[in-house]
């Protein structure tokens, strides 16, 4: 040992023996470099089979046992892998999946599914009515994550192989919605421990590996017999975006999310079809009405006639949204215009902010900003500028996720914040965070019209009659503004112009098994 | 000898001990945990507490702190809260970009310097000495995310010569390990090469003014044997110092290039395990790259050592 460095040293200074021993130690870090441990990931050098498809995304999912995240880039992937009982189509229609057909029964207080009879798990496992109670009873249990959002499950009975029961200790019109959505796919209970890494499930694609922050790939469930015709998917983690599009453009990607700006770069390219889609959810600014002056609902409305939402949309996502004036996507059924509440007028702004007794400067907000998402800090840092001109003195502080996480969504520390949220098929799901007793009601909002139409809402078994009060409430939030409501997104997809049957939903899920290429990709 | 080198050992276990206790009271103090952050805004409230559960965040501190060392002591550094996949195979999986890339750069800009600076110094002032400290300062002033990008932009968005986004291993293909790697370890050692030039020639112009040296050349020593055998030998501890210094920063991981480079590096996995607040993974990454620190620092005392015949006579470094 000892030895060789001295070798090693002393034939620094001879010119011919510098070249052979920078020569061997390559060499011998390139073999160690090939032995260390690699993934099974590099085995995908770029052999691009017609039926493969590479998306890029963002950021890894985290962990791939559906039911203990709430993150949509684990259900993007997730929803490949699992099925779940009933799903949506790219209208939110609810049609069958894991199982075939469902009664739900007069009183509303039970639900019967009867399943696919060919559904197998990727290990070989039977995924009938006995694999289906094991995955809702760890649903349900109280260890679960999601376990309060299926409290109103009281027994899950299994009538036979293919037929299986939910009992519900209480009424819930939007109990069925509540099957779609990815967190209650249906796991292989059997492996719970291990399936945030090993997942196992009943749907089209199976992992095949995955190396964080590199690439994440999928394989064909060999046990799924419906139909599928891309092989293979592959999730290339690409946190930049420039990289991303760079990739793009040379032909390695055949799906990307980009931003409004980027269009222009495949616009007119018959290499590429955009794809500018409404998504179900919304982007707002927060308020707390609880914080000094904002309690005051003369505030909220001068700030929400203080800032030019089509400016700001213009500013920050290129024109790309829908502007909104209420808590509702305008994707969803029940969506009504409140657009014309409080139209973008500065001088009634001062009029308001000198009525409720602030002068010019007088009234500081501290505005948080999520660092993790530069959207919502351009977004946030125009608003400020739109609400100093009219004389609010804003005061803004990045913060990062974690702590923004901690301090502003559950700790409800602020005045100001800018974020998104995802929509939901129902309108109490979407809306029961403005229960004034909610966790989740980071705007400390209390309405006690807004608590009673929401429990209405959910034991209302009359289609026609749940619109009208879903309507009450958006109308009841665009008149209160407990937030500056801002737009529903667009969503600006581009993929390779030879893949067919793209589509976005309005939950968090993503269907590679309905792509299939026009004819064979040049290769 | 045997012995300098125990005592390095130990005294890098008790830095190891006490940055990993640092990197855990500073992940305990700032706001927010593993469990919010899986929870995010879309979560219930009952998944707070029941992802508390799961990552063991309900536990007391002093109990956590205690689980944290024994996984070290065991050599298992637990699962990551975020991934949910062991943290000595997340970490085990970005060994070859890492190493790659800090290794690689460093030796490109160390060759490159010893021969750029070395020239520049024995022709001082004259074209190439003034030309190659513009250029290196040009180029080594520019930020390492800029220049990545424009690399980016040139070399792959219009050249069409390298790809990006697909780290291939050398036991894969030579060629495909080489393009994968070749853009960041020219703008790594881009960045490395200003620091480590201006040392080597600062190093040569006070070796050009030593007396044995104007001996040597007075006796008609050939010019590059003068040069290789005599001159960079005195010259080189310096830079060679450096050299090592900076790999042991690079090994830690270079986030930023990584990232727009989308390699699997140790830089870009520390970052992310900070910002999801993953205890494990954080603890994991920290003892790995303090060890390296450690010991490439160790090797470079070596390396002087055997390099310099004064300290190897002396006993060497007052040893």
């Amino acid at each position: 040992m000892l030895f060789s460095y001295r070798v090693l040293i002393y034939s620094y200074f001879t010119m011919r023996r510098v070249c052979t021993v920078t020569l061997v130690i390559i060499l011998l870090f390139v073999f160690l470099i090939s032995c260390s441990k690699d993934s099974a990931a590099d085995s995908a050098i770029a052999e691009t089979s017609p039926s493969s498809v590479r998306m890029a995304v963002a950021v890894d999912p985290d962990g791939l046992d559906p039911q203990m995240s709430a993150s949509a880039s684990t259900f993007q992937v997730t929803s490949n892998i699992y099925e779940t009982l009933v799903t949506v189509d790219e209208n939110g229609n609810i049609v069958p999946c894991l199982a075939e057909s469902w009664i739900i029964a007069d009183d509303g207080l039970s639900m019967t599914f009867t399943l696919r009879k060919d559904a197998m798990f990727s290990d070989g496992d039977a995924c009938d009515a006995d694999a289906v109670a094991s995955s809702f009873m760890r649903l349900i249990s109280p260890s679960s994550a999601r376990s309060q959002d299926y409290s109103f499950i009281s027994s899950v009975d299994v009538i036979d192989e293919f037929t299986i029961r939910f009992m519900f200790s209480r009424l819930d019109v939007t109990a069925l919605a509540r099957f779609a959505y990815p967190w209650s796919a249906v796991v292989d209970a059997a492996h719970a421990d291990s399936l945030r890494t090993k997942p196992v499930g009943s749907g089209p694609y199976m992992l095949s590996s995955w190396t964080p922050q590199q690439k994440l790939i999928l394989e064909k469930n060999p046990y799924y017999t419906g139909k599928c015709s891309i092989d293979r998917i592959e999730f290339v983690i690409m946190s930049d975006m420039t990289s991303a599009v760079t990739a793009m453009k040379n032909g390695l990607l055949d799906i990307i999310l980009i931003t409004g700006d980027l269009a222009e770069l495949f616009e007119g390219d018959d290499d590429f079809t955009i794809h500018a889609l409404p998504t179900n959810g919304l982007q707002l600014m927060a308020m707390n009405n609880k914080s000094k002056g904002l309690d005051d609902i003369r505030v909220r409305m001068a700030i929400n006639h203080a800032v030019d939402k089509k400016a700001l949309i213009e500013a920050v996502w290129w024109g790309y949204g829908e502007p909104i004036g209420s808590h509702f996507p305008v994707v969803l059924s029940e969506y009504i215009d409140m657009n014309g509440r409080y139209p973008y007028d500065p001088d009634k702004a001062r009029e308001l902010l000198a009525e409720a007794g602030y002068g010019e400067g007088d009234l500081h907000l501290r505005m948080f900003l999520p660092k993790n998402y530069q959207e919502y800090v351009n977004a946030g840092q125009v608003i400020a500028d739109m609400l100093r001109s009219v004389g609010i003195d804003v005061d803004i502080q990045i913060v990062e996720w974690a702590t923004w996480l901690s301090d502003i969504y559950n700790g409800r520390d602020y005045d100001l914040t800018v974020v998104g949220h995802t929509g939901r098929l129902d309108s109490y799901s979407l809306l029961s965070r403005y229960r004034s007793d909610a966790s989740e009601n980071y705007f400390n909002y209390a309405d006690d019209e807004m608590d009673d139409l929401l429990d209405e809402y959910i034991v209302e078994p009359d289609a026609d009659k749940r619109t009208e009060i879903a309507h009450r409430m958006e109308e009841i939030l665009a008149e209160d503004v407990p937030a500056l409501y801002i737009q529903d997104p667009i969503q600006i997809y581009v993929t390779d112009s030879s893949l067919d049957g793209f589509r976005t939903y309005p939950i968090n899920i993503f269907r590679m098994d309905l792509l299939e290429y026009k004819q064979e990709p040049d290769l | 000898m045997g012995k300098y080198i125990a005592k390095r050992l130990l005294s890098s276990l008790a830095v190891m001990a006490i940055v990993s206790l640092v990197a855990f009271a500073a992940l305990e103090l700032i706001p927010g945990n593993a469990a919010l952050v899986a929870a995010g805004t879309e979560g219930s409230s009952s998944s707070v507490a029941s992802l508390s559960a799961e990552f063991g965040l309900d536990r007391g501190f002093g109990e956590r702190l205690l689980l944290y060392y024994r996984n070290f002591l065991s050599f298992d550094f637990g699962i990551s809260s975020y991934f949910g996949e062991s943290v000595s195979t997340l970490i085990g999986q970005r060994l070859g970009v890492t190493f790659s890339l800090a290794f690689f750069s460093i030796l490109i800009a160390f060759i490159f310097s010893v021969a750029l600076g070395s020239a520049a110094a024995l022709g001082k002032g004259k074209f190439l000495d003034i030309f190659s400290r513009t250029v290196v300062q040009l180029f080594s002033s520019m930020p390492s995310f800029w220049l990545s990008l424009i690399f980016l932009i040139i070399f792959s968005s219009m050249l069409h010569l390298v790809d990006v986004g697909d780290y291939v291993s050398p036991s894969v293909s030579i060629t495909g390990y080489i393009s994968s790697i070749i853009l960041p370890v020219i703008v790594l050692a881009i960045g490395e090469t200003g620091p480590l030039l201006r040392l080597v020639r600062a190093s040569m112009l006070r070796v050009k003014n030593e007396d044995w040296y104007r001996i040597g050349k007075v006796r008609g020593i050939p010019r590059i044997r003068l040069i290789t055998a005599y001159a960079l030998r005195y010259a080189l501890p310096g830079p060679l110092t450096l050299a090592g210094s900076e790999l042991a920063k690079l090994l830690g991981g270079t986030a930023i290039v990584e990232s727009i480079f989308a390699l699997p590096g140790l830089g870009r996995l520390f970052l992310t395990a900070v910002e999801m607040r993953d205890i494990p993974l954080v603890g994991g990454i920290v003892i790995f790259v303090s060890f390296l620190v450690v010991l490439m620092n160790l090797l470079t005392d070596l390396a002087l050592f055997f390099s310099n015949p004064a300290m190897r006579k002396a006993g060497g470094m007052g040893l």
